[in-house]
């Protein structure tokens, strides 16, 4: 009787269980042969991962890449003597550092280096210090490179930070305290949204043709910035570098930014090269200074020179420059030219030890400028002194 | 009855062992199995607290949170005591709790720390605090800071901050950067960005805070920011650059140039006392200063400024100058409702032409009269 009773039991049980298992839906397979669901790992990593096996390195490397893709970290990599950290002799190459640090060691060559012929190359995401040559060399000789570097961190390594070759882009990276620059770019290239201090050399050097925007130069052993031909520098800030703080060959256009506190000029510009809206404060030399053919507009140059009587707030050593409407205060000169054949129109100088010290044949009109009465109202004031509009006026 | 019983029984042992597969298990040690994910998570385990800490990361490396993190009394949510630190959020949210510390903190010396990409908010201390002495060289990135009881991103001296948001903190939203673009601070008990001595703050915006909106220090270049509805909207130390703002309805000035500064190009408008106060050797160009409580342009008592170019209506005074020594033209102004111009004696200001009575007739055409009243290209205008 008790037999039965559990059976009757085990029986409702399945009738149970038959009952949920209708509720839960048709059991008949689906039409076709059975199929994988999972994703195999490359699936759901499908870039290669850096190490000894898929990217082993040899003689001079740790890691080499020898074959175009991208990949990426698994963990911190530490340098040995006499090797790279990751080596690239492929073109069309990301490594995502995966916020872990390439590290160094005593003797190592580069952090991250690129064979000559290598184009197209990306690193991005992590750090690279200490390493014996550059942090990060993505320079090919003359080769065309087109390197972009995003979000690293270059520090303490015994050459440059950065270092790129021509059309390459560096955009929120930090570079400190590198034997060399903080970063370098040969041609056509892009640096902005950076910060570069403290480096041994300039806190950025570059050739021809480079853009450097929204980026903070400070306390560089040479300039804070030193470029080549062509070069724009916007919208930055070079603070107390040993050296100048932006020193920019020809055709260059210098806009929106600061150059303080430096131990040389605060802005340098050879031929044919524009300086505008910037400022440049208690720098150990001249302000701004210009070569041949340039155009210095819209300055505040003030504090300059360490009281030394060359320097000025402006100072102009070549011909056929346009200094118009610059404001230079407190310096040893306020505006000084050197050589004949330059236009010099609607600037003012006041409280320089000397306000202006131009030579002859420049089309310069100063006037000192008349004081006007109390004005409280709609009128009052007198002409500055002259009816000239180019005139510049001593205040 | 019997047979068919034990049938279905033999059978469900059958299917048991057929598709659960061997049970003897492989040979050798227990490994686990390979992952897709290389970094080290954040958990008990990898990155145990301590008395002061959740969790502690103490070698460099590339760490993400595998969930939010809930503070706890006087705690850190993360410290970070080693240098080459890459912490991933990975979008989730560090909260704290009362009496908590900071959620993510640096010891002293670190350098080469980027925090980026989650939220942290109401701790007692800072949000994200990398600014401890002698700590450099921090990257913070899309952070979103809220509700600290001090600040929300303290960057420490090179620090530069990336498209990060910084609300309702109790004292400053960004504090202490060398660089920050693309970022936002608002309703913060204090500054919403200050930025270090030559720095760069542009395409930002700063509004509801409590003090200064944009605080720099010495030779700092602000471009193309927003300052709105703060205590103060910009002040800028020594030999600083100011361009193409926007500063409005903050509750005192709208900025604040100290000496040698230079502010062009920038709108202050509608602020509860003077639109833009300089004190010495500045350059203030081509502004517009319209609806300020006090003055359109304030210029103190040290001189040597330039003033040129601005336009100044519909405040208390348009341009007050208290100090001698500087040079005023190009300017105009009306509809200031205390007066125009308020100059002292002893300044060269060129003249200022009233045209407040003169209107010009209707011009249909190629060419009118002039009703400027002058030909002093200097000139100052009131209309």
């Amino acid at each position: 009787m008790m037999m039965r009773a559990s059976l009757c039991g085990m029986l409702a049980s399945v009738a149970l269980f038959g009952a949920t298992s209708a509720l839960a839906g048709p059991i008949t397979p689906p039409p076709g042969p059975v199929a994988s669901t999972h994703k195999t790992l490359s699936e759901v990593e499908p870039r290669i991962a850096l190490n000894s096996t898929n990217t082993p390195g040899d003689f001079d490397s740790v890691f080499k890449i020898t074959q175009s893709g991208s990949y990426y970290l698994t963990g911190n990599v530490t340098g040995a003597s006499g090797r790279m950290g990751i080596e690239v002799v492929a073109t069309d190459v990301t490594i995502d550092l995966n916020g872990f640090s390439l590290i160094g060691s005593v003797g190592s060559l580069d952090g991250i280096a690129t064979a000559p012929g290598v184009r197209s190359v990306v690193v991005r995401n992590g750090t690279v210090s200490g390493w014996g040559g550059y942090g990060l060399n993505l320079y090919s000789g003359s080769t065309v490179l087109a390197a972009r570097v995003e979000g690293v961190i270059a520090r303490s390594n015994g050459n440059a930070g950065i270092s790129l070759g021509p059309n390459a882009i560096a955009r929120d990276c930090s570079a400190e305290s590198n034997e060399s620059s903080g970063f370098e770019l040969l041609l056509n290239g892009v640096l902005e949204n950076c910060v570069s201090r403290e480096n041994g050399g300039a806190g950025v050097i570059t050739g021809n043709a480079v853009a450097i925007r929204a980026s903070s130069f400070r306390q560089n052993g040479t300039a804070g910035i030193q470029t080549g031909i062509a070069c724009l520098i916007v919208d930055c800030a070079a603070f107390d570098n040993i050296g100048s703080g932006i020193v920019a060959s020809s055709f260059a256009k210098v806009e929106n930014c600061t150059s303080v506190s430096n131990g040389g000029h605060g802005i340098s510009v050879g031929a044919s090269s524009s300086v505008q809206s910037c400022v440049a404060g208690l720098n150990g030399a001249s302000g701004v200074v210009a070569a041949s053919d340039c155009l210095i507009i819209d300055n505040n140059c003030d504090s300059n020179g360490g009281g030394l009587s060359p320097n000025a707030g402006i100072l102009i050593e070549a011909p056929d420059c346009v200094v118009e409407g610059n404001n230079s205060t407190d310096n040893p000169v306020g505006i000084r030219v050197t050589v004949a054949g330059s236009f010099i129109a609607r600037n003012v100088c006041s409280g320089n030890s000397l306000n202006w010290d131009i030579v002859a044949n420049n089309k310069c009109l100063v006037v000192n400028g008349v004081n006007a009465g109390a004005i409280n109202g709609n009128s009052g004031g007198v002409s500055p002194g002259s009816a000239d509009p180019n005139a510049n006026y001593t205040y | 009855m019997n047979r068919t019983i034990g049938s279905m029984l033999a059978s469900v042992v059958w299917m048991g062992v057929v598709c659960a597969g061997p049970i003897t298990p492989p040979p050798g040690p227990v490994v686990g199995t390979p992952g897709p994910e290389p970094r080290i998570a954040i958990n008990a385990a990898n990155t145990p607290g301590d008395a002061n800490s959740i969790f502690r990361i103490t070698q460099p490396g590339s760490y993400y949170l595998t969930g939010n993190v809930t503070g706890e009394a006087a705690k850190n949510g993360i410290e970070i005591g080693a240098s080459g630190v890459t912490l991933d959020l990975n979008g989730f949210d560090v909260v704290g709790v009362t009496g908590s510390l900071d959620g993510i903190s640096a010891t002293a010396s670190l350098r080469n720390v980027t925090v980026r990409n989650g939220s942290v908010r109401n701790w007692g201390e800072d949000g994200v605090d990398l600014s401890t002495s002698l700590s450099r060289m921090a990257r913070v990135e899309a952070v979103h800071t809220s509700g600290n009881a001090v600040d929300g991103i303290r960057a420490g001296d090179g620090g530069l901050v990336v498209n990060c948001h910084a609300s309702y903190n109790g004292e400053d939203g960004v504090s202490s950067a060398l660089t920050v673009t693309g970022s936002v601070a608002r309703n913060n008990g204090r500054f919403g960005f200050s930025i270090n001595v030559g720095g760069v703050i542009v395409d930002s915006a700063a509004f509801d805070n409590t003090d200064y909106g944009i605080y720099a220090s010495n030779g700092c270049t602000i471009m193309r920011c927003s300052s709105r509805s703060n205590g103060d909207g910009i002040i800028a130390f020594g030999d600083s650059l100011i361009k193409e703002c926007t500063v409005t309805l903050n509750t005192g000035d709208g900025i604040n140039g100290q000496q040698g500064t230079t502010i062009i190009d920038c709108i202050a408008s509608d602020n509860g006392a003077d639109g833009i106060i300089v004190l010495s050797r500045s350059l203030v160009r081509g502004n517009t200063c319209h609806g300020n409580a006090s003055d359109g342009i304030f210029v103190s008592s040290s001189g040597a400024n330039r003033i040129e170019g601005n336009h100044m209506s519909g405040n208390g005074r348009g341009l007050h100058v208290i100090g001698p020594g500087n040079v005023i033209m190009k300017n105009t102004a009306s509809g200031n409702t205390t007066v125009n111009w308020s100059i002292v004696a002893n300044n060269i200001v060129a003249p200022i032409i009233d045209r407040t009575a003169v209107v010009s007739a209707a011009i249909s055409g190629n060419s009118a009269s002039s009703s400027l009243g002058t030909s002093d290209e200097t000139a100052n205008f009131t209309y």
